[in-house]
């Protein structure tokens, strides 16, 4: 990798991903060109099976591209989980149901080969900067959607990455619940210095948490427009409030129904 | 769903109804089997049965006190039979289903024979038994193992096979092979291993029982049952009958209890 990519939290170029299965193939991504800054804030959105979650499964390591290049901090997707460079949130909390919330935490260092002390230490913290400190003891069954999402937060953040990896991860949850999540969401990112892909269906969500979005078209999934979200960090409730954030709403929606209008 | 999967959940729906019949759970079974006994009893009596045709509940129950130090010896020979059985064939059955999982036409083509063999009157093939160990309790070992291994084997197998969002999981967090088995595959697998010891470990007790009939090491329940009913001792054969059966009501809550200790994250056993 060429050095000027290093600035590059996440990067595709001409990236493409086709799917071959015997109905005959689909071509889930085709030509796609993104570029996130270190420490950037890029969300995409895009209508139902757009491949929104094939390009972040990309950058995971989680499935291979056909053609293109990919990089996570200037590194091959594979380097970059071998370094444990990226965490991974997905669309459900995705716990394992036999382990204390604590223990759900401590697993990605479990696999680094901490040891036990330092390893629930650093889950302990991760757990406080959710706000569910108290629950560490808890089963996953024992929290709701919401506090269960929390969790999964916190054991991407515990191993401490660079690149954080969303998956829709508040798209099963009801919108009050949603609206704080992401406040709660950007006081986290405040804290970190991380570099956040983060898919989503709703709007207001992209513009309340970005800092650039993507507008995706589905069959081939492409990008059709960047929208760049030029109101100031940090943001808070009285964001959602502010004129700048109505014409963007409006302006994405203008550009989701062109994206749509590109297949239908 | 698969009868796997039922019986894994099996649990949630019988707990259900305690729950919301605590005295009906309880107290019909308990009327029940009273007035089954005072019936027999009376029958006995009226009719004036003699003892070696049926012998009164009270006579029986007179005998199982007396012998009641001999029967307790018979009842723990005849649990370690059916133990170590249960052990050596759970064993043998889940080590094959962890090495075949992932290899597909191998693990359904073993399912398959583990399907067909459990249809099978096993206990037919007691008399080769013999012949390979000779009337030892070996021969009832080996036999409860041939017979629950196939149980233990469609359950563990079905269990090994799930996969699931987890399993992107750790593979995000680049967990290695075993890390992947003690966190993910066995902790998924345990909710089928139970659910096939609570249909094994009841047919262990059988299938020793029958076993030692058949001919088996002395002093166990099976072998004493045949010795006492060819003597005519039809009261001792009660008594050791009494005594199998609370032998295989232990070994059952025992397997309960252990299924609710192994298995209380389960979402079918959840206790708020």
């Amino acid at each position: 990798m060429s050095g000027e990519s290093q600035n590059f939290g996440l990067r595709a170029t001409q990236l493409g991903k086709r799917f071959s299965s015997k109905g005959g193939d689909v071509q889930a991504l085709e030509n796609v060109d993104l570029e996130v800054k270190q420490g950037g804030f890029m969300s995409i959105i895009g209508p139902s099976g757009c491949g929104k979650s094939t390009l972040l499964r990309a950058f995971s390591d989680l499935v291979e591209p056909s053609t293109g290049e990919i990089s996570v901090n200037g590194k091959l997707p594979s380097e970059a989980r071998a370094a444990r460079e990226f965490g991974v949130v997905f669309q459900s909390p995705n716990l394992l149901p036999w382990r204390t919330v604590l223990r759900n935490v401590t697993l990605p260092l479990q696999v680094m080969g901490v040891d036990r002390q330092s390893r629930n230490q650093t889950a302990q913290e991760m757990l406080d900067l959710v706000g569910l400190e108290s629950f560490s003891r808890h089963h996953p069954w024992q929290l709701s959607g919401g506090m269960q999402q929390r969790v999964a937060i916190a054991r991407a953040l515990s191993t401490n990455p660079s690149v954080l990896l969303m998956d829709e991860p508040f798209g099963a949850l009801d919108e009050i619940t949603r609206d704080r999540l992401n406040l709660e969401l950007m006081r986290i990112w405040g804290n970190l210095s991380a570099t956040i892909l983060f898919i989503t269906h709703s709007i207001t969500e992209a513009v309340f948490l970005s800092s650039q979005i993507a507008v995706m078209s589905s069959r081939p999934g492409r990008i059709t427009e960047l929208i760049d979200v030029n109101i100031p960090y940090p943001r808070n409730t009285e964001t959602r409030d502010l004129p700048e954030f109505y014409e963007l709403v409006i302006e994405v929606r203008r550009a989701l129904l062109e994206a749509s209008a590109l297949t239908t | 769903m698969t009868t796997e999967d039922a019986a894994v959940a099996g649990d949630a729906t019988d707990k259900k109804g305690q729950k919301n019949l605590p005295l009906g759970v309880v107290l019909t079974p308990t009327l029940f089997f009273v007035a089954f006994i005072t019936i027999w009893e009376l029958v006995v009596r009226i009719r004036d049965i003699q003892v070696l045709l049926l012998p009164a509940p009270s006579a029986i129950w007179a005998m199982f006190l007396e012998d009641f130090g001999l029967l307790v010896e018979l009842a723990v020979n005849t649990g370690i039979e059916a133990g170590k059985g249960v052990l050596i064939g759970s064993l043998i059955a889940i080590g094959l289903a962890g090495l075949v999982h992932g290899i597909s036409w191998l693990n359904q083509g073993l399912l398959s024979y583990s399907s067909t063999i459990k249809a099978l009157p096993t206990v037919a093939l007691y008399p080769i038994m013999t012949v390979f160990f000779g009337v030892t309790s070996k021969a009832v070992v080996a036999m409860v193992a041939v017979g629950v291994a196939p149980i233990m084997f469609t359950f563990a197998s079905r269990g090994f096979s799930g996969t699931s969002e987890h399993d992107e999981l750790m593979r995000s967090i680049s967990a290695n092979w075993r890390t992947r088995m003690t966190a993910l595959v066995l902790p998924r697998s345990l909710p089928y291993v139970m659910a096939g010891l609570r249909t094994a470990v009841p047919l262990s007790i059988i299938i020793s029982i029958i076993s030692e009939y058949f001919g088996g090491s002395v002093s166990t329940l099976g072998a004493y049952i045949r010795r006492e009913s060819t003597l005519l001792h039809t009261v001792q054969v009660w008594s050791a009958i009494v005594m199998a059966c609370i032998l295989g009501v232990l070994v059952f809550v025992a397997v309960s209890l252990l299924d609710r200790y192994f298995l209380r994250w389960h979402s079918s056993r959840r206790e708020i």
